[in-house]
């Protein structure tokens, strides 16, 4: 089972949770609305505890339902945001070393905006990339131009509309910045544009080797032109993203 | 917090304009496009006809009427040179180049040499081969198709059948 105790963007086990969630009990209340956390809804259903979330050197992995009521929201000091934590203050003795576990990860709603983005700044790059390496070859024919035109109807829009909607909510909120789920899609766009200039510089290299060893006898303008647009479009991306995050952190 | 997302607004009009040029010039060519699909398919059924006409019979007919095509676009365009070669020609209002955009991408990532951009063309002047690559205008194929003796004859002077014979 994987820990991850300093992950706040995973979601605390839930405790067993009754059918009627609007349990007259307040301990009840407590126990499902404390922990949740306040950047990200958890839409987890209520289920029985997972056996392996719950890790303890004293406690056996079935811990018992009346645990459920020590969540408290507090603090990590590695992360800003609220955790949830065992208070020992209303535990048994024999359960007071017990750490809730992650087992299940959500996206928060913020996040999920992040991923819809990262969806089209990835399609709408391919479209661009498309588009300019045929037009820097010379080529307009319909066939060649539908692709990547229908691409960039579709995608520009949504990639601006929700590009500029989550730049004013960052303004709004700068710790929305370290939001997790932000930097995973953003952190991945970085390794994928890094990987695609990567191979692309190294395609270049190996093309002017062939060039020189006459292996090659097509138009090398026309190559350093396609790889200019790739490392344009794809290391644009690296270098906002790489230059956003580390302004951030 | 308007002025710091103006440079954003800019590049987005920037790429948004691009992309709308693009989409009026694949507009603008879809209904010539779509003409050529036609001309296209019609030529290429008339290729078929004449093609098998010519091994059935080893001889290039007159005209397409006296091989039963009856349909004939303005665009397609056949005259007999000489008994044994033939001029075909199609016209289009539109390139299409068969650029693959995707493939330079994947070419240039995996290290393979970049291949001919300019597509396929036919190499083999013995049949009437119709390629979907096509510059706008006349694309004209003089054809020089094997055609064989009469077969009765060669048979009576012992040809050797292994080796095609043109007609001159």
């Amino acid at each position: 089972m994987d820990n991850y105790p300093s992950d706040n963007h995973s979601t605390p086990i839930n405790p067993p949770m009754p059918d009627d969630l609007s349990s007259p009990n307040p301990a009840e209340q407590q126990a499902y609305t404390g922990h949740i956390h306040p950047v990200e809804q958890v839409d987890d259903a209520p289920g029985a505890p997972h056996p392996a979330a719950w890790s303890s050197a004293s406690e056996p992995a079935s811990a018992p339902s009346p645990v459920a009521s020590i969540f408290t929201a507090t603090t990590t000091p590695e992360s800003p945001l609220p955790v949830a934590s065992a208070s020992t203050s209303e535990v048994p003795s024999e359960t007071s070393s017990l750490v809730p576990q992650a087992v299940v990860r959500v996206l928060s709603p913020r996040g999920v905006e992040y991923v819809f983005l990262t969806i089209a700044l990835f399609t709408g790059a391919i479209g661009l990339i498309s588009a300019l390496i045929s037009l820097v070859n010379g080529k307009t024919d319909f066939n060649v131009l539908e692709f990547p035109a229908a691409v960039l109807l579709v995608s520009i829009p949504i990639f601006a509309w929700l590009f500029l909607r989550l730049k004013k909510a960052e303004l709004i909120d700068p710790k929305l910045k370290l939001d997790p789920s932000k930097r995973r899609s953003t952190q991945f766009m970085q390794i994928f544009s890094f990987i695609i200039c990567f191979f692309t510089l190294i395609g270049f290299v190996s093309l002017i080797f062939a060039k020189m060893a006459g292996q090659y006898g097509g138009s090398s303008v026309k190559v350093f032109l396609d790889v200019l647009v790739i490392l344009l479009v794809a290391g644009g991306i690296l270098f906002y993203y790489w230059r956003d995050e580390h302004r951030s952190v | 917090m308007q002025r710091s997302l103006t440079k954003y607004r800019i590049g987005f009009g920037l790429i948004g304009l691009f992309g709308l040029v693009l989409v009026i010039v694949v507009v603008l060519q879809a209904g010539a496009t779509k003409t050529d699909n036609n001309t296209y398919n019609k030529a290429s059924a008339i290729a078929d006809k004449l093609n098998n006409y010519t091994i059935a019979n080893n001889i290039i007919p007159d005209s397409l009427s006296s091989i039963g095509v009856t349909d004939i676009p303005s665009t397609v365009s056949y005259s007999k040179l000489s008994d044994s070669s033939f001029r075909f020609c199609v016209t289009y209002k539109t390139t299409s180049s068969g650029f693959d955009a995707s493939a330079v991408e994947g070419q240039l990532l995996t290290q393979t040499l970049p291949g001919d951009y300019s597509g396929s063309a036919p190499t083999d002047n013995s049949y009437l081969y119709l390629d979907p690559n096509h510059h706008k205008g006349q694309n004209c194929q003089t054809i020089n198709p094997a055609i064989y003796n009469n077969l009765q004859n060669n048979i009576n002077s012992g040809t050797d059948f292994s080796s095609p014979v043109t007609t001159n």
